[in-house]
């Protein structure tokens, strides 16, 4: 949708993830897209330099969001959220749909009943 | 020689199962969690995950062996696998605890496999209040009115346990309550409906009287029980078009 305005597909996606998820690091969003985390790590790279997102680290691993005290915030959020719209239904639900957040035991896997039924 | 389980799937008769042939053996396990709700509103909002809080008078070597008897195999991440059955059963330590409160009375189902202990739906409210409230689990509230709309339950007793956890869990409490008398009203009215849009585009700060707003609530709002119900969306394909078709006659 926005590809040739951000340069590539790889872009829209991490900025749109980062925006319906609040904050995504590199492997999480590699894994929702199922892309290489280069190809993802080397968007978060170009957008946290340009100021557009923020990182932090947490342990081992950098967390970023977007950056809401960049300049064009307000016009880049609405320009990705009506993007958003016009995505399939199946494609917006997924990403704007939170996973389980809650404490977990170590390594348990995590199936939902309504993956199958 | 063919193990039960293999013919069982269900989540219900896996727990009801092993349930009883714990007990047979003196150990007494009840159910808790997600799966807890899962029966209660017998939908498939939850994981796979069987989650039984054992009498902590009996040690998870006890327990253990039984499982291995059964044909369950033990994970390194301390959950049990059959593997011909798709849940994962674990035995977090006990006692049963919903907040401050400790429950003695719980529910029995049975089924042709056997009898599963489990909380009453009052305490399986509590059970994902405490998981919304404590673990940050926004998909709880959902859960949490879903079984009370569903079940026969004791509001009083759910005022008075909130009362004695706190402000938070009041103020939880007393929206599940309202959310409930608007699902058990006869007939619920456009009126009905429009309120409950705008009081939930208030509680996320967005304004429905802006198309941009409008198109965050639809996303906000995508795993809402109560609008789901009031706009009656069976599924996910058709939540987009009914909440646009609501969306444009109302607002």
């Amino acid at each position: 949708m926005l590809e040739v305005l951000f340069g590539s597909k790889n872009a829209e996606r991490t900025l749109q993830y980062l925006l319906a998820r609040e904050s995504g690091y590199t492997r999480e969003i590699a894994d929702f897209y199922t892309v290489s985390p280069s190809v993802v790590k080397k968007q978060l790279d170009k957008f946290e330099k340009a100021n557009i997102i923020v990182g932090k680290n947490i342990a081992n691993i950098r967390m970023y969001e977007l950056n809401k005290r960049y300049a064009f915030y307000n016009e880049l959020t609405a320009l990705l959220k009506k993007a958003r719209s016009s995505y399939s239904d199946e494609d917006r639900m997924n990403l704007v749909r939170k996973g389980r957040q809650r404490p977990r035991s170590n390594k348990k896997p995590l199936k939902m009943r309504s993956e199958n039924d | 020689m063919i193990n039960p389980l293999d013919k069982i799937e269900a989540l219900e008769d896996t727990a009801a199962y092993i349930c009883t042939r714990l007990k047979e053996k003196g150990i007494d396990v009840v159910l808790s969690g997600g799966s807890c709700m899962e029966i209660y509103t017998n939908s498939n909002f939850s994981s796979y995950d069987i989650d039984f809080i054992a009498n902590p008078a009996y040690t998870a070597k006890q327990i253990e062996k039984i499982m291995l008897n059964l044909g369950f195999e033990k994970t390194q991440s301390r959950y049990f696998k059959y593997e011909n059955n798709p849940n994962y059963i674990e035995f977090p330590s006990g006692p049963v605890s919903l907040g401050n409160e400790f429950p003695k009375k719980f529910d029995e189902l049975k089924t042709h496999v056997g009898t599963l202990t489990l909380l009453t739906a009052t305490d399986c409210i509590k059970d994902r209040l405490c998981a919304l409230v404590y673990h940050n689990g926004k998909e709880c509230f959902n859960q949490a009115i879903a079984v009370a709309h569903l079940n026969e339950i004791d509001e009083e007793n759910l005022v008075d346990w909130a009362k004695k956890e706190d402000k938070l869990m009041i103020e939880k409490v007393d929206n599940l309550l309202r959310n409930l008398t608007l699902l058990k009203k006869e007939y619920i009215t456009d009126e009905d409906k429009k309120e409950y849009l705008k009081k939930r585009a208030k509680s996320l700060f967005l304004d429905v009287n802006k198309d941009s707003d409008l198109e965050d609530l639809k996303d906000d709002l995508l795993d809402d029980y109560v609008l789901r119900q009031i706009l009656d969306i069976k599924s996910d394909e058709e939540y987009y078009s009914k909440m646009d078709k609501f969306l444009c006659s109302t607002f």
